[in-house]
């Protein structure tokens, strides 16, 4: 069920990219999964008519170059009609290319990188203060953890016992100029967050078994210390051609390129021009 | 100032729990005292500025009314991106508090000076500047800031700070006070160095030179009403400040006169393109800098002469 919504999903997610020329199509099919089952799998509280509910469970995407894949699943679930992303970046546009507030549902504007993990802190300690027993989401990327502030987040996150977020790292292991563990190596990050205090889960971050289960026992345990998981993702998951490519960080397909990606998400050429 | 506050912060505290204080291993004497009683309304980030102020931002987000606390440097330059993004772009209820006005921390070298600090905020869409003179002005200044919806930035100073006011003075954000009025030239000032103009002034008066001595309290909005009316009246402006002239008050003033119809010189007393490269006491520092009150009326007197 899921996997079929996040198939309909990639599609959507390279259609409007294609119609507009904009977007991060490998980043942003790289976290699709995650944000799938965060508001499709059951797992977050929210009303998409009541985007400033209270009581709505708040998710900070951090790499807010992911925008396209948080926005079609906001569509998906009913915050605005899909339609509305045909202006994604156009003159005029709410749907910026990198997350903005002015879309209904997205908490925060992301694109500089190291600022969402803050920012979920102070969701999550205003939860505490106010004594709300709302959950913060909050997704980084690899890449983006070698941000300093994502450091001085994470120490204050186990350091107040901010039980209330969940950390979710983007793992896929590729930034813009090349390999994460060449440029900048994380490694090993399951034992750095563990030194740092939290618990940690490492799972395959396209698989909603592993997603579901993982998220589900974290909302259902007594969560004595913080929780990280660090999702094992391909950029560009999906199809086939961009997976786990070099040089497609922010790159737009040629018009052949994108004969071999519609081909890959199992669509004619007409099939893909109707999606939207 | 910085005691003032200080007393200002834990009245607050007291009168609505929407307001949160947070620190980043900051100076603040009452500490123990706010964090006892106001437990989870005070929170400790440690040297973390950029994750104090991107968190405040969601807490305000969220509704409640935080205040971040610590010198105005660290805040400035090391959480400017913090402030810019998180704060200024959300247009966020956060009332950002930087100790030090100037070079008032004397000791501690150009890290610690708020010598850049109107210059680099005063661009920031939404952001709210003030700057209070004197001890007295605090409260009143810092009550607006939190009435205020919207993100400020207080120039607090620290400690022994000469009082310019014999009571509260009325403040109002945008609006500036003119403490002594005169018809030859206008002196504009911001922070406690106008203690310094105001001697200036006098002296000035006593050699026969009418100045009007304006309190330049808010930094942004400028009361360019108050401005432009004062140099109309004078045709001749002078600002001084602890602080580069470059971007500072002298910058933002001669922004609004050179837009105007208002035919007037101008002259612009603070750092000039330089740090603040000595130590000793606070008024060393300004006098190393040409900014006692002697040398500023040495200075107001040649630009009279020009």
């Amino acid at each position: 069920m899921l996997e079929e919504k996040a198939l309909k999903l990639r599609r959507m997610i390279v259609r409007i990219a294609s119609v507009t020329g904009a977007g991060h199509i490998t980043s942003s099919l790289s976290s699709l999964d995650i944000i799938c089952a965060l508001y499709l799998g059951g797992i977050m509280r929210y009303d998409p008519k009541k985007p400033d509910w209270a009581e709505r469970d708040r998710f900070v995407l951090s790499k807010g170059h992911a925008a396209l894949a948080l926005y079609c699943v906001l569509a998906e679930a009913g915050y605005f009609k899909a339609e509305n992303l045909l202006t994604f970046c156009g003159k005029g546009s709410k749907y910026g290319g990198l997350t903005t507030t002015g879309v209904p549902g997205v908490e925060c504007y992301s694109g500089s990188l190291g600022h969402g993990l803050s920012f979920a802190v102070g969701y999550a300690l205003s939860a505490k203060i106010q004594e709300r027993d709302t959950l913060v989401y909050a997704l980084t990327g690899d890449g983006e953890c070698q941000e300093g502030s994502i450091w001085e987040a994470a120490m204050s996150i186990t350091q107040m016992n901010l039980n209330n977020l969940i950390w979710i790292i983007d793992k896929n292991d590729i930034q813009l100029s090349g390999r994460v563990q060449e440029t900048m190596s994380l490694d090993p990050l399951d034992k750095k967050l563990i030194s740092f205090g939290f618990d940690v889960a490492t799972i395959n971050g396209h698989s909603y078994d592993e997603i579901i289960k993982t998220l589900q026992l974290v909302q259902n345990s007594k969560r004595e210390k913080p929780f990280a998981i660090i999702a094992n993702t391909i950029k560009g998951a999906g199809v086939p051609f961009l997976e786990n490519k070099l040089g497609w960080h922010g790159r737009k397909p040629n018009q052949d390129e994108l004969q071999t990606i519609i081909s890959d998400l199992g669509l004619t050429s007409e099939e893909f021009e109707a999606i939207l | 100032m910085k005691k003032t506050f200080e007393t200002a912060i834990d009245h607050l505290l007291s009168l609505d729990k929407r307001y949160v204080l947070l620190l980043a291993d900051s100076d603040f004497e009452k500490y123990e005292s706010v964090k006892s009683k106001y437990q989870h309304r005070c929170i400790n980030f440690g040297i973390a500025e950029n994750n104090m102020v991107t968190a405040a931002a969601a807490i305000a987000k969220d509704g409640m009314i935080p205040i971040v606390y610590t010198v105005g440097a660290f805040l400035a330059y090391r959480a400017y991106e913090s402030i810019r993004d998180d704060v200024c772009l959300h247009n966020l209820n956060v009332k950002i508090v930087g100790m030090g006005q100037g070079v008032k921390i004397n000791n501690f070298g150009p890290t610690h000076h708020s010598t850049e600090d109107i210059a680099v905020l005063r661009v920031l869409p939404n952001l709210t500047i003030i700057s209070p003179a004197s001890p007295l002005e605090v409260v009143p200044a810092f009550e607006a800031a939190v009435l205020h919806e919207g993100p400020v930035y207080f120039r607090l100073g620290k400690a022994f700070e000469e009082e310019i006011y014999s009571e509260p003075p009325k403040f109002q954000i945008g609006k500036w006070n003119v403490l002594e009025s005169g018809t030859d030239i206008t002196l504009i000032s911001t922070g406690n160095i106008i203690s310094n103009v105001l001697s200036a002034a006098k002296k000035l008066n006593e050699s026969g030179v009418s100045a009007e001595v304006i309190n330049a309290s808010t930094l942004k909005p400028i009361d360019k009403e108050c401005l432009i009316n004062s140099a109309r009246k004078t045709g001749k402006v002078v600002t001084v400040e602890e602080h580069q002239v470059n971007g500072g008050l002298g910058g933002a003033v001669s922004e609004v006169l050179a837009t105007s119809d208002v035919n007037a010189r101008m002259e612009m007393i603070g750092f000039n393109d330089t740090f603040c490269m000595t130590y000793g006491w606070h008024r060393d520092l300004l006098e190393s800098y040409g900014l006692s009150a002697v040398q500023i009326f040495d200075r107001i007197k040649v630009f009279m002469q020009k």
